[in-house]
């Protein structure tokens, strides 16, 4: 958008949707894996 | 036809639920338990705790205030106040569920008592835990006032009634279910509110972006002042564009530090998923933190406005029909009360609770008097932020205002958040809370620093203190316990 402020606004609002589904997969994942043990 | 009675009908009814959530709450409140009251009996799930964290940290400044810093200085204002919501995913994410283990295996009720414990109670935990309540208590006080004030005067509008009497029924009805149900009622309430609010952000945004193409919008505002979106400096946040980045850490401190938001950590059912909380706390920020964008798009579609604080009030009256204005203007006291309850709930817990424990050494901590001694601090603090309102002096509810949140939050840094990966002294705390109030309280009085600086310098005072003084009377501290 040729704005350092609005770029920086959507980059950190996906940052923030990655890691909070990121670590929710991870570690639903890896209690997974160990209830499976 | 007449809105002000849809308006009417709307509140009615809203605080019919509100009662009725208060009365089903009550249930998780037990004569001889006070964590009944005190943490909703350690019972929240995933939803009702993301939402009651957002809710809380969500004030009406989000609405009205930031708004109008968007509209005045541009797009910064969306950016820095974007960042309270990955900071409240984080401290979900990576530090709720250290505190909320520490806390179960202790016992703690409060955070003044998670303080106390931590430290090793005794003399000396009561000695933190009466600190830690009135430095709470003094300053969120002051900050309960200006909610009442802000939702008293928006419901005198909204109602078309005097301002006292708006503010004496909603700060009645947040006494009500806040006595009835403790912090069970508070969290249920703020998760109704908090949907309420969501879906006001999600209508005003897609009102935005679908009303106007967005490439006019970005030649409006580059014709205005190409700083409102490229801005050189990060103004109000500070001279230097890197300045705004430093709300991420003041925002997660706040919500990982303050009492009123790191108690929410202490009420989850402790069997809880923290990674299913910061989904909810991320998507519900996020959402809520694209609100203040509706200064930018008055900036470029209305541009005449006698004050910049008038543009979500003036956005609602141009761009939205009467109904759904009224409809939203009531989310917006949602924010402000969702707020307001849970401030007068942790000051009250302070007064009733902490204080209590501190004063009297020989105090019981579930006494059959407790709930009775905790509903009547609601109460009584309840009425008194109320005749503050009313009659305090201007210039002490000013002064106390600008030492805000942010001094607490330099006061609590060492003794709440160091504390749960590294255990300092009793006198390590102390000095610790005193260091942070002055110095972020001097710079915040006597400087021209910001908002976010200086508690951030209180903060770090604060945390060496915690740390060079807990090293140097380790050994007496040890020898004592031996």
């Amino acid at each position: 958008m040729n704005s350092w402020v609005v770029d920086t606004f959507l980059l950190l609002n996906a940052v923030m949707l990655v890691i909070a589904f990121g670590t929710a997969w991870l570690r639903s994942s890896r209690e997974k894996r160990q209830g499976g043990r | 036809m007449d809105y002000t009675t849809l308006n009417w009908v709307l509140m009615i009814a809203t605080f019919a639920v509100m009662i009725g959530v208060g009365a089903m709450s009550s249930r998780t409140v037990s004569e001889s338990d006070e964590g009944g009251f005190l943490l909703a009996g350690r019972s929240l799930g995933p939803f009702v705790g993301a939402s009651t964290i957002v809710a809380t940290g969500f004030s009406g400044w989000g609405f009205m205030g930031s708004p109008g810093v968007a509209f005045e200085f541009g797009a910064i204002e969306v950016l820095g106040n974007f960042f309270f919501a990955p900071a409240m995913m984080i401290a979900v994410l990576f530090f709720a569920n250290s505190m909320q283990k520490r806390a179960l295996k202790m016992g703690s009720n409060t955070i003044p008592e998670y303080i106390a414990q931590i430290h090793g109670g005794g003399a000396g935990g009561r000695l933190l835990q009466g600190v830690a309540a009135l430095i709470t208590i003094v300053l969120l006080m002051v900050f309960m006032v200006s909610q009442i004030k802000a939702v008293g005067m928006l419901g005198a509008s909204w109602l078309d009634i005097d301002m006292t009497t708006s503010a004496w029924m909603m700060i009645s009805i947040i006494i009500i279910y806040t006595m009835w149900g403790g912090l069970a009622a508070v969290a249920w309430t703020d998760t109704i509110m908090v949907c309420g609010m969501v879906l006001g952000a999600l209508v005003i945004t897609g009102q935005m972006f679908f009303s106007v193409d967005l490439s006019d919008w970005v030649t409006r505002l580059n014709d205005i002042n190409p700083s409102l979106l490229n801005p050189e400096t990060a103004a109000p946040y500070g001279e230097s564009k890197g300045s705004v980045f430093f709300v991420l850490p003041y925002a997660f401190l706040f919500a990982a530090v303050l009492p009123y938001m790191a108690v929410r950590f202490l009420a989850f059912r402790p069997d809880v998923k923290m990674h299913r909380v910061g989904v909810y706390v991320a998507v519900m920020g996020g959402v809520l933190r694209l609100i203040p964008i509706v200064g930018l798009y008055m900036r470029a579609y209305a541009p005449a406005l006698a004050e910049a604080d008038q543009a979500m009030p003036m956005y609602l009256q141009t761009f939205m029909h009467p109904a759904v204005q009224g409809i939203i203007t009531l989310f917006i006291i949602f924010a402000m009360k969702s707020t307001a309850n849970s401030m007068l709930h942790t000051v009250a817990s302070a007064t009733s609770h902490d204080i209590r424990l501190a004063l009297f050494k020989d105090a019981q901590h579930d006494s059959p008097r407790a709930l009775s001694i905790n509903r009547l601090a609601v109460v009584g603090l309840g009425l008194l932020g109320l005749f503050m309102m009313m009659y305090a002096p201007p210039f002490m509810l000013s002064w106390l205002g600008i030492l805000g949140s942010g001094t607490l939050l330099a006061s609590m840094i060492g003794p709440v958040f160091i504390s749960t990966f590294w255990q300092g002294t009793v006198p390590g705390a102390l000095t610790a809370m005193v260091v942070g109030f002055l110095t972020s309280g001097s710079l915040m009085l006597m400087s021209d620093m910001g908002w976010v600086e200086g508690p951030l310098i209180g903060c770090l005072a604060s945390s060496v203190c915690y740390f060079v003084v807990s090293m140097a009377t380790r050994r007496n501290a040890e020898a004592r316990r031996a």
